[in-house]
């Protein structure tokens, strides 16, 4: 691990604020993965969320002098950014499928992504295939429960946030969270069942 | 207590969210009723491969690619706006000193053009996408939300 990789966020953006692009390198490699995943939940397409990496990165880039640390931490400021424009992305895509008449299938269907070989369960392959398998079929059934409940879910499950957490980054009470999350499960369970 | 209020004590379970006082009552139901203990057991799941996402983490290739693409937009705004500018000088001031030619300045002097230019362009500077303000960033949110 590289020096500035020990830093708290709140000294790299010091640093980069001071022009230090070496450290918002950092805060770039910290947070693609987790902005990644909300994207692609939201929006159910890689390349779309490889967009949305870009853009939220951007913004966070020429905002990063209106980021204040007392009035949120950078990871809600930044999972908040990426969720509209993961939004404003969704909005786009649907816009452009009416366009082209019908429901199109917009999601990619290659495999992309690529396994982490430090995690434990790497080492089992059959685990991991079958892993996938219901991921990807999982996925199915996110595409048809509301942005909300699936963000709520995602912030949750994947990243480990307290209910707290994501309601300042949705914006939204802590028990429009709870209500939020559960009301996901259980239409979740509902389609699976289909 | 009816079983959807049960069941949303098992979310919140799920999540580490219940509270220690809460724990007993829905233990003592869930040893009794086959539909919460599905309900349990079936968001369990869900969450365990939800979590699996993890592991499977996006193309290393991307932190890079937003990193190059950074180090050319502050690339960008030192090379291109400022030669940019300077280069709109001279054009001014060859119109400037034609308007002095005939006598007339619209009531401006040749340093006042100059000068308005001047300013203007540094806040093009300061400024470089007027659209992409926090406000905008906090736009959307909510608006989805009646749907639901
Ligand atoms: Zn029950």
């Amino acid at each position: 691990m590289s020096r500035l990789a020990t830093l708290s966020d709140e000294q790299l953006i010091e640093e980069a604020l001071k022009g230090s692009e070496a450290h918002f390198d950092v805060l770039v490699e910290r947070y693609t993965p987790q902005i990644y995943r909300l994207a692609r939940g939201i929006t159910n397409s890689h390349s779309e969320a490889e967009d949305v990496v870009q853009e939220t990165f951007l913004k966070i880039f020429k905002n990063l002098n209106k980021f204040s640390s007392d009035k949120a931490n950078f990871k809600t400021w930044a999972l908040t950014i990426a969720r509209n424009q993961s939004i404003n992305t969704l909005a786009s895509i649907k816009r452009k499928a009416l366009q082209f008449f019908g429901d199109r299938e917009d999601d990619d269907p290659e495999p992309d992504f690529s396994f982490n070989p430090m995690s434990s369960e790497a080492q089992d392959a059959e685990t991991l295939m079958s892993l996938k398998q219901r991921f990807y079929q999982l996925e199915g059934a996110l595409k048809k429960i509301p942005e909300r409940q699936k963000t709520a879910l995602i912030l949750k499950t994947q990243e480990n946030m307290s209910y707290e957490e994501i309601a300042n980054v949705m914006s939204v009470s802590v028990s429009s969270v709870e209500s939020l999350i559960f009301r996901g499960r259980k239409k979740l369970i509902e389609l699976l069942e289909k | 207590m009816k079983c959807e209020d049960f069941q949303k004590r098992i979310s919140k379970l799920i999540d580490k969210e219940l509270s220690a006082d809460s724990m007993d009552a829905l233990h003592r139901h869930l040893l009794s009723c086959a539909d919460c203990s599905e309900f349990y057991e079936r968001s369990k799941d869900i969450n365990h491969v939800l979590n699996s996402a993890i592991l499977m983490a996006p193309n290393t290739a991307l932190a890079q690619r937003v990193k190059e693409k950074i180090a050319n937009k502050t690339k960008g705004s030192m090379t291109e706006s400022r030669p940019m500018f300077w280069r709109s000088v001279p054009v001014y001031a060859l119109v400037a000193l034609l308007a002095v030619g005939v006598g007339n300045l619209a009531g401006k002097t040749l340093v006042h053009s100059l000068l308005y230019q001047n300013s203007e362009s540094a806040l093009e500077l300061m400024i470089p996408n007027g659209t992409e303000y926090l406000s905008d960033i906090f736009v959307d949110i909510g608006q989805e939300g009646q749907a639901q």
